[in-house]
């Protein structure tokens, strides 16, 4: 009796399991030729070369739900914030010319990216199906549904392709890179991940795609976000396609200047180096996992393009060609800080709290660095551009640019209560309703406070706020 | 990591770093440390040299490195 019902359970069981045979990842669909005319690139957006005299980069950190709701915060502020420039007021967010997310913060910028003032309706689709939804448990739900167990049989098909599903289905539908290069509009949204292989930052643009022969025109904007916001061991890597020395690529010029700078700049040799793998024949799939795990500030990009004319959308370049007359960088930073428990006891701390540490503490220490070399960054820049200025000819210095560097973090409330408060927020795709409440009033109030911010829409320039802290 | 090059030529003309148009000539511009092909835009190639293959470091806002393309005139 019970071998026929475990018989019965199994024939029940067959189709479940030939169905998980079948279940894939979606296929990355090949670029048949690189044109740098086509797909998404900040170049070929219709107003690129519009309005950058005031040029505004926002990141967004992860932190789940609580990163979403202070960077949605911020979007909000700056719908509501104006400068006037050469006498025509001008509204911030209209102003912003890239979003650069991980993560948490990559629901709420490929949402805006994608669908503009939408995402401020009240009880509109995305505060309903993501800010004040608990999307953990719909995930959940997902992940213990026996018809997923048997596509879960499948090595090639795993808990972030179920994810990527729940995201499309809540918010994203089917649109793709190819919706967004179609829009054409600014934002240029950058979304990144963290490339497993080579332990660097992984971003969503076609110039990113291109050594790949891969057309992220067809890729969905739920595929970038799962990827950005694909916590390790909760989800399984997620996996594109690669097709390297099918689509006629040839590697930007200053790859092989790059090659030989080891010695004098190995940021940049390991750039250039990191760019020619992914033409090896034998990379034929990219396997990639939470960009937080790269950099969880989403700032290093822009970092680069600050520094460096290497990148196709290079900020130094449009310094140089004196495109910029004021930067504007807002780093919204959703980091926490738990106060421990563990130095009031002699005894020796547990497993589940060294590891918590020792998963945390690089990350944490590394996001800190990298804030750091914005305003470092920024004020090398300032004191070249002030002694530029006073050596130089006129018409010969440097081209002079307002630098604006703006930090949103918790760490900022002077209150002590409501700092630790919030501080010691979860990171967790299922926070209540006043908590999401509170984070989307407290991003604006920590953006409205900040000297910088308010140097920038009162049009007094205050570059001792802005680039070396203090007023 | 920041360098700082300056480009002389009897004209303001784009200049082009590692493929790209990339600054103005006669003016004091930032670029990162390292190895670069400097050259002017192609539109007319009425310069000489054709390019300079320079390793930028060790130079200062008040101390860049200078360049100079000097105007050649076009084959009649």
């Amino acid at each position: 009796m019970r071998h026929t019902a475990l018989a019965w359970m199994l024939v029940a069981a067959m189709p479940l399991m030939s169905l998980g045979g079948c279940a894939s990842f979606p296929e990355t669909p090949k670029l048949e030729r690189v044109d740098a005319a086509s797909g998404y690139r900040y170049a070929n957006l219709e107003d690129a070369g519009s309005g950058e005299d005031l040029f505004v980069i926002l990141t967004f950190s992860g932190g789940g739900t609580r990163a979403a709701a202070l960077s949605y915060g911020v979007l909000e502020t700056l719908r509501d914030s104006w400068v006037e420039i050469d006498g025509e007021r001008r509204n911030l967010l209209q102003e912003v010319d890239v979003i650069s997310s991980v993560s948490g913060g990559s629901f709420t910028s490929a949402y805006y990216a994608l669908q503009g003032d939408e995402i401020f309706e009240p009880g509109g689709r995305f505060q309903a199906n993501f800010l004040y939804k608990n999307v953990e448990a719909r995930l959940k739900g997902q992940l213990f549904n026996p018809y997923n167990w048997a596509r879960l049989l499948s090595p090639t098909f795993g808990r972030i392709d179920i994810a990527d599903e729940v995201y499309q289905d809540l918010l994203f539908d089917d649109a793709d890179f190819g919706d967004l290069a179609a829009r054409g509009r600014k934002p240029f949204l950058l979304i990144n991940a963290t490339d497993m292989a080579k332990g660097a930052t992984f971003t969503f643009i076609q110039s990113q795609f291109d050594p790949l022969c891969a057309d992220l025109n067809g890729v969905t904007l739920s595929r970038a976000v799962a990827a950005s916001s694909n916590f390790p061991i909760a989800f399984t890597p997620l996996t594109l396609n690669s097709y390297p020395g099918r689509c006629d690529y040839r590697e930007p010029t200053w790859v092989s200047s790059g090659l030989r700078d080891l010695d004098s700049n190995p940021r940049r040799y390991y750039r250039a180096r990191s760019l020619r793998t992914y033409q090896a024949p034998e990379r034929r799939y990219v396997h990639l996992l939470d960009g937080g795990v790269s950099d969880n500030i989403g700032l290093r990009l822009p970092l680069t393009a600050l520094r460096s004319s290497d990148l196709p959308w290079s900020v130094l370049t449009r310094m140089n060609l004196e495109q910029i007359d004021k930067l504007v960088v807002i780093v919204v930073d959703a980091k926490t800080q738990q106060a421990p428990d563990f130095d009031t006891s002699p005894r020796a701390p547990g497993l589940t709290k060294v590891v918590s540490t020792i998963s945390t503490t690089p990350m944490v220490n590394y996001s800190f660095d990298t804030v750091e070399l914005l305003r470092q960054a920024m004020r090398t820049r300032a004191d070249a551009q002030r002694a530029s200025r006073e050596q130089a000819p006129p018409g010969e210095a440097m081209h002079q640019v307002e630098l604006y560097r703006i930090y949103v973090g918790f760490d900022q409330l002077e209150d002590e209560t409501e700092r630790k408060r919030y501080l010691s927020l979860p990171t967790t795709f299922d926070l209540p309703a006043e908590q999401v409440d509170d984070l989307r009033r407290i991003g604006g109030v920590l953006l409205e406070r900040s000297p910088c911010f308010q140097s920038l829409v009162t049009g007094r320039y205050d570059e001792m706020a802005c680039v070396h802290g203090g007023s | 990591m920041d360098q700082y090059l300056k480009v002389v030529f009897p004209t303001r003309r784009l200049v082009w770093i590692d493929g790209v148009a990339a600054a103005w000539t006669n003016r004091v511009f930032q670029v990162e440390t390292g190895h670069h092909i400097v050259t002017l835009g192609p539109s007319m190639k009425n310069f000489e040299p054709d390019h300079f293959d320079l390793h930028v470091t060790g130079t200062l806002p008040t101390a860049p490195l200078i360049i100079e393309f000097t105007r050649r005139d076009t084959d009649a």
